[in-house]
């Protein structure tokens, strides 16, 4: 299992994923983003505990 | 020709300019309907604010009180108390009563459209208008007019409403009001010091207040719940796809409900109603007939099955709000239902956190056009910005991963409902501005399985003394008839929706 990353390694990456996504944020939009992004990662984390079958499909059953 | 109040107005209700309203005088008059009969004749002009939709409705059919009549006493209560409670981004008083006229004129040429018609109604801010602004509370859309109407709002036009005026909210309607935005925060009539919960905080205040006798709102995250509780009103999140999401600024897809807010069960019926039903502009609106959810109303609750969960789910949960759950529990008891604890599937234990993600990473989307153009114009004063960019990097198997748990816990829940009619919670943990750090609000689940859940005032806090608590209802998808069934019995049986604030 990967060592958590460090805010320093999560910086980078945000600024990276920001490029692709298209927002390039500043180095003071990073700062004052990243606790938000660690508790997305964390709701993450407990979310990929739960386990789902390989059959798994992300479509909720819609019984319209 | 404009009709004159004389002329429509029948029986002894004759109200000339100069004088105000005296309701006193329907004893004795012709004929009255009803409601009418029922109508305390100790009421003035200074009562009409607090009329329930049905009360306001036979009066009018009855022309014994005009539309016109109605929405000038709502505007005047406005002037006096809004700059306090801050309800309304925008106040549409030249459309008003204008429509107010129009009302009057087709009901005294008899063409009377049914029970909205005349009744003056707000709608959240996020709710198009055509050309009225609608501002989401944002500096991003500040100068936004739309060129056409949500369906909701067509709808309630076309029965014949009046509308008000839209309803403040935080900016975006991401969290709760004095979240910030455009312009100054709503606040809880109940104490004006108060938040009055959100994001459908100003249409909540603004019932809670006497200001509208209908809204409508929004729920996302529990957007119509958490106001409705705060403020004492009812307030209904429908299954997702009953109420048309057309012409209403988006927070996340799939997980956006609109739904009517009320003072009382069978307004909040009549209204659904009137804005259910499937809408060729929404490809997820139901294609199922729409009920008459005024039909359940006199259904009652013998026999009806009613889960609430095990401990230790409301661990942490206030002392007033387990109090009042528990009185609630033994009037539903009282009144023949048959109450069991259930277990919630295990999934439930990461709800929040699916509705966390799927949210966010839709709402990041959906602005992504703006945070391209407009970024520097959110608010300062929010977290919006903060939370859509972080948003933005949540990778699309991330996403999905949340929705593949999401569509798990929807077949878990939907097993437990199989063997109940409805399932119990609290409105809120705690009353307005109370904290509560508890494990499962019950909130939030109900928009990402998207069941419906209601929420009536069911108390009042002790400590501290006089905010309202809330109960909870939800039912199985589509049964928001069961939903009534049980909230008018309630409803019948205690009075907690006839207490007001003092303003």
């Amino acid at each position: 299992m990967a060592a958590p990353m460090t805010d320093a390694e999560l910086k980078v990456l945000m600024k990276q994923l920001s490029r692709i996504a298209g927002l390039d944020l500043s180095d003071e939009r990073v700062d004052r983003d990243l606790a938000t992004y660690k508790g997305h990662l964390a709701a993450i984390d407990r979310i990929k505990a739960v386990d789902v079958p390989i059959e798994a499909e992300p479509f909720v059953p819609s019984k319209r | 020709m404009d009709v004159s109040r004389r002329d429509f107005l029948t029986g002894s209700l004759a109200i000339p300019a100069a004088r105000p309203c005296r309701i006193a005088a329907l004893r004795g008059c012709a004929t009255p309907s009803d409601a009418v009969q029922d109508f305390s004749p100790a009421k003035s002009a200074a009562d009409l604010p607090y009329l329930s939709m049905i009360e306001a409705a036979a009066l009018i059919k009855a022309r014994r009180l005009s539309p016109v009549e109605l929405t000038q006493a709502l505007l005047d209560r406005i002037d006096r108390l809004d700059g306090n409670v801050g309800a309304f981004i925008t106040v549409t008083r030249e459309e008003a009563l204008r429509s107010a006229r129009e009302a009057e004129r087709e009901i005294a040429a008899g063409r009377y459209r049914g029970p909205l018609h005349g009744i003056p109604f707000g709608v959240k801010d996020t709710h198009y208008t055509k050309g009225i602004r609608t501002t989401a509370n944002t500096p991003v859309l500040a100068d936004f007019v739309p060129g056409f109407d949500a369906t909701v709002v067509a709808r309630l036009t076309r029965a014949g409403a009046v509308l008000v005026g839209k309803t403040n909210l935080p900016e975006f309607s991401f969290g709760s009001a004095g979240g910030g935005g455009a312009f100054p925060d709503a606040h809880n009539p109940w104490n004006l010091a108060r938040t009055p919960g959100g994001s459908s905080s100003g249409s909540a205040a603004a019932l809670a207040a006497g200001l509208l006798i209908v809204a409508t709102g929004g729920d996302t995250s529990g957007s119509i719940r958490n106001p409705a509780t705060f403020c004492g009103v009812v307030g209904m999140k429908p299954t997702y796809g009953r109420v048309s999401r057309h012409g209403i600024v988006v927070i996340s897809w799939s997980l956006d409900h609109v739904g009517p807010m009320t003072r009382t069960v069978a307004d909040n019926a009549t209204l659904l109603n009137v804005i259910a039903g499937s809408d060729p502009a929404d490809d997820t609106s139901s294609d199922r007939p729409v009920p008459d959810y005024t039909r359940a109303l006199r259904r009652g609750v013998r026999g009806l099955r009613v889960g609430i969960p095990k401990p230790p789910q409301f661990d942490g949960y206030h002392r007033d709000v387990m109090r009042a759950f528990e009185e609630s529990l033994a009037v539903f008891r009282r009144l023949g239902a048959v109450v069991r604890e259930v277990d919630l599937p295990p999934t439930s234990d990461v709800i929040d956190d699916v509705q966390q993600i799927v949210r966010i990473a839709e709402a990041a989307s959906y602005h992504e056009p703006f945070l391209a153009t407009k970024a520097d114009r959110y608010a300062t004063t929010t977290t919006v910005r903060r939370d859509l960019e972080s948003g933005s990097l949540i990778t699309a198997v991330q996403y999905l991963r949340a929705q593949k748990v999401r569509a798990r816990f929807v077949k878990d829940l939907a097993d437990v409902f199989r063997s109940l009619d409805v399932f119990l919670t609290p409105g809120m943990p705690a009353p307005a501005g109370e904290p509560a750090e508890v494990k499962q609000p019950f909130r939030r689940m109900f928009n990402v399985c998207g069941f419906p859940a209601l929420v009536l005032p069911n108390g009042f806090s002790t400590t501290p003394a006089g905010l309202p608590i809330g109960l909870q209802i939800a039912a199985k998808p589509f049964d928001e008839e069961t939903i009534y069934a049980a909230a008018q019995a309630f409803e019948s049986a205690t009075d907690w929706h006839t207490r007001r604030p003092s303003l």
